[in-house]
């Protein structure tokens, strides 16, 4: 119970950041599609849904490597740059509306298809990518003691931050719009741009 | 009986001419904006017959703009010669007070920078926000130039973009130098279909811009991308990251500001890459002046749409009476319309605004003007000169 409390208050403490670093993505993502209220809260929900996936797995893995695993490792930051690149080469594919033709590349055979237009994806993604709260919550769930404690603790943490996704619904909405659609693509590219900079850099430097 | 032969009356060309008892209330306007100005305590520093100069270009300027019902070259005077001189004062400044002109990672740290208006967008909203001042300057500096902008953006809306920003006239300069084929036409044309994509893009790039500032609380366009370091602030080259910034401003620098410009005849910076656009044209809104097209003259032949520097006017616009909201009131197709079928007017009706908009623009330009042939007059006297914006 304490841990999941813990959780919960280390999710709303930190959301707004989560907010702020899912941001560059999920907002654009949310733009470009003509949607009104219902399919823009439905889009947020398949996002947050992702990102439970990613932490739940996640914790479970981190709570089984217990004290193994270090916050501050190469390969940690390694996967976080890799999660990075994907999320650019998903949210790419996504507003580019090129989701089925990307998916035939060679290398991006290695996901299924409708990864690249799904929003439940970049929910994943971004649940891997590595930031501070994202950091943090690795560091308390390394002692929860086992993987149940570790996706559950990461489970809380979701909750905690899942209430900072809710003022997006209505920025989905505006995509019924013709101008706020092409103004969210062009903000959707230069933030994939930036993830691939960020991520290969992460991979690269690591 | 004798037959009377009738002789073709001579039809007067279109004009937009205005009369001298309507042009005597604009030119009281703008000398005695300026005289005011000019006068004003803290620019009392300089030789009084600078002051007694611009009150006398005030008078010729506003005089000549209303009575020749032409806009585009006294703006253009105006204009450039705001680019040069301000270049002109950065630069004697940077080089006085942080000794050169290039920026080095350790001066942008001990020193910081000077704020510009194309930062506003992306600076306001985690210094409100967060209370985090992203850009190294002082608040204060941001404030007072975010005031600076808002007022003038009230009252001109993206005039700022054609009278007044020290930025816009490189690219100004290289689209008016860029040559024509036959029919007035640029080297190289920017398709319809493709400016009206193109023309988000200035919003895109601040909606990603403001998104990343929050997040990261940097202002990347500065550091990264920003064309106009090509001539302002470039960046002082000793690490590999700093060579990769170089290629990055210096490709967006020619692509916008000069080679692009010089084969569209476009102002593609002002056009397509300017955070500061979307502010300007949304704060525009409120501004008392339109430029509309009159449709009982109008035949529809596509020139204006053709010489505006801006693409803020296409045949989709005319063909609604005006221009999009991106229009900097520039006055280039007034100019060139050959029934004079365009004109500044009041927001919300038909009314003629000519007098009051261009007593204004050129008050304040003018006076923007004073203010660097000032800088530069300090320096000629005493050998220094302030900082700029707050660095």
């Amino acid at each position: 119970m304490h841990l999941l409390w813990q959780g919960l208050l280390l999710g709303l403490s930190t959301g707004l950041f989560c907010l702020g670093a899912c941001a560059p993505a999920l907002v654009p993502a949310l733009l470009v599609g003509q949607r009104g209220w219902r399919g823009s809260a439905a889009v947020v929900a398949q996002v947050a849904g992702g990102r439970l996936l990613a932490y739940l797995i996640f914790g479970a893995a981190v709570g089984a490597l217990g004290t193994a695993l270090d916050p501050g490792s190469q390969a940690l930051r390694r996967l976080g740059g890799v999660a990075m690149l994907l999320l650019a080469l998903v949210l790419a594919a996504h507003l580019a509306g090129l989701g089925p033709r990307v998916a035939t590349l060679p290398v991006c055979r290695l996901l299924p298809a409708r990864v690249f237009r799904a929003p439940w994806a970049f929910g994943f993604l971004t649940g891997l990518s590595v930031c501070p709260p994202f950091l943090l919550a690795l560091a308390t769930a390394l002692g929860a003691g086992g993987p149940l404690e570790g996706a559950l603790f990461f489970a809380a943490f979701f909750a905690g931050t899942a209430l900072y996704l809710l003022p997006l619904v209505p920025l989905g909405a505006l995509g019924r719009w013709e101008a706020p659609r092409l103004v969210g693509r062009i903000a959707g590219m230069l933030a994939a741009g930036l993830f691939a900079v960020l991520g290969l850099g992460q991979v690269l430097l690591a | 009986m004798s037959e009377e032969v009738a002789t073709p009356v001579a039809k007067r060309p279109p004009s937009l001419r205005t009369p001298w008892r309507w042009t005597v209330l604009p030119v009281l306007v703008s000398v005695a904006l300026v005289s005011f100005l000019v006068a004003a305590p803290q620019a009392q520093r300089g030789n009084p017959l600078i002051g007694v100069a611009f009150v006398a270009l005030a008078l010729g300027v506003t005089v000549y703009i209303l009575r020749s019902g032409r806009v585009e070259n006294a703006r253009l005077l105006i204009f450039l010669s705001t680019g040069l001189l301000f270049t002109a004062v950065f630069e004697i400044s940077n080089t006085i007070n942080r000794g050169s002109i290039l920026l080095s990672e350790q001066q942008l740290a001990t020193v910081g920078a000077p704020i510009c208006p194309v930062t506003i967008g992306f600076v306001l909203p985690p210094l409100l926000l967060n209370g985090q001042m992203i850009f190294p300057t002082t608040v204060q500096a941001a404030l007072s130039i975010t005031v600076m902008w808002v007022g003038f953006g009230l009252l001109l809306g993206r005039g700022w973009c054609s009278w007044m920003c020290f930025f816009g006239p490189m690219d100004q300069f290289f689209s008016r130098l860029g040559p024509t084929r036959r029919g007035g036409r640029p080297l190289v044309e920017i398709p319809e279909r493709w400016h009206r994509q193109l023309r988000w893009l200035p919003y895109g790039l601040l909606l990603f811009l403001i998104l990343v500032a929050l997040v990261a609380l940097e202002p990347i366009f500065c550091a990264w991308l920003c064309p106009l370091r090509l001539a302002y602030d470039p960046p002082a080259v000793t690490r590999t990251v700093e060579w990769l910034t170089v290629i990055v401003i210096v490709t967006l620098g020619m692509g916008l500001l000069v080679i692009g410009p010089f084969l569209t005849k476009r102002r593609l910076f002002c056009t397509y890459g300017c955070p500061l656009l979307p502010l300007n044209s949304i704060v525009g809104l409120l501004s008392p002046f339109r430029v509309k097209v009159d449709r009982e003259k109008c035949k529809d032949c596509g020139i204006c749409a053709r010489v505006c520097p801006n693409s803020a006017i296409t045949p989709a616009t005319v063909a609604k009476g005006g221009t999009a909201m991106e229009c900097t009131r520039c006055g280039t197709c007034m100019d060139r319309c050959p029934q004079k079928a365009i004109d500044y007017r009041l927001i919300g009706s038909n009314a003629r605004a000519r007098g009051a908009f261009i007593a204004l623009a050129v008050a304040f330009s003018l006076l923007l003007l004073s203010s660097y042939v000032n800088g530069l007059e300090i320096y000629w006297q005493t050998g220094t000169m302030p900082p700029m914006g707050g660095a």
